[in-house]
């Protein structure tokens, strides 16, 4: 079967976005320690991270990921300091 | 098992068995972890006594409570898969000791590694019955079927020439390996499980799908279609 309406949107939309520029998943996990405390603590994305940023608004699995981080950062995060 | 970690690893590996024995369960409910700044993670767990002991204890049931509260909502996880990560996420970060930066909280960098173990696990069991050919057949874009026909009949126009163009570049400005993955992608199926289909690694499944994606976006660009010419036609 063809692609489907989604999934051609998709595609556009990934096409659209798409930068001549981006990191890869590694270097995306890399810095998504850094990333996803920063967004924790609601600093501005920094021009060191907007690569990161970026990458996750491309790649569907990263952002799976960060945001699973995010949800276990908060749950260990009434614990003492670490 | 996952090309973002850099080389082939045991599943969820029981090398840490003593860790797990001699620790008490971990339930979340008792023990209060006791603070420690990052260099001191970084000492005890390098350590040769019985501090060492104590830190991947305390480590490892950080993690599983990170994991526990982060995937509690999927059905497919029991204690036992997350103690499995837990302790295969622990494995994992003491090899990788050396590469921890010190810009973040050490738990916070030993969870992200933990939460991609956890997912790399589920994301292999939910495709391993599954064939790269039957996710990526027939994988060519029509474009009566794409075009939103709740548009606008300006719009609709404009879709319908941006997804012609679309789907002859598919058809020939990619190679099959390129199309193969955006396919893939599209349908669902983890870079890393094409990855593992194709003999290759993450990191360069999305090089392959970026270089796919600058193909498509200069070939459209080449025929008036920039990228904001797309986003206004498909409302983006």
């Amino acid at each position: 079967m063809a692609l489907t309406q989604q999934q051609a949107r998709s595609l556009v939309d990934l096409i659209a976005a798409t930068r001549d520029e981006e990191i890869d998943c590694g270097t995306c996990l890399s810095e998504l320690a850094v990333f996803a405390e920063q967004h924790i603590e609601g600093k501005p994305v920094d021009q060191a991270r907007e690569a990161v940023r970026a990458h996750l608004a491309i790649c569907g699995e990263c952002d799976e990921e960060f945001e699973h981080l995010l949800a276990a950062i908060e749950a260990i995060s009434d614990q003492p300091a670490s | 098992m996952n090309g973002c970690f850099g080389k082939i690893e045991p599943r969820m590996s029981k090398t840490l068995d003593r860790t797990a024995q001699s620790s008490s369960p971990i339930d979340g409910s008792a023990q209060r972890r006791k603070a420690r700044s990052n260099s001191a993670w970084l000492d005890d767990l390098r350590s040769t006594d019985e501090r060492q002991q104590q830190a991947l204890d305390d480590l490892r049931r950080l993690l599983f409570r990170g994991l526990a509260a982060s995937f509690r909502s999927d059905r497919r996880i029991d204690d036992s898969f997350l103690e499995d990560a837990a302790q295969d996420a622990l494995l994992r970060i003491l090899e990788r000791l050396d590469s921890f930066r010190g810009d973040s909280q050490f738990s916070t960098w030993a969870m992200s590694i933990a939460v991609r173990t956890a997912i790399s696990e589920l994301r292999r069991r939910r495709w391993r019955d599954v064939s790269l050919d039957q996710v990526t057949s027939d994988g060519a874009l029509d474009p009566d079927r794409a075009v939103d026909d709740r548009a606008d009949a300006a719009r609709t126009s404009e879709q319908r020439a941006i997804l012609q163009a679309l789907s002859k570049l598919i058809a020939t400005a990619l190679s099959d390996r390129q199309r193969d993955a955006i396919v893939g992608e599209l349908r669902g199926m983890p870079s890393a499980e094409v990855a593992r289909r194709t003999g290759s690694n993450r990191n360069a499944i999305y090089k392959l799908t970026h270089d796919a994606r600058k193909r498509l976006r200069h070939g459209l660009e080449q025929q008036g279609f920039a990228a904001d010419a797309i986003r206004s036609a498909f409302g983006a």
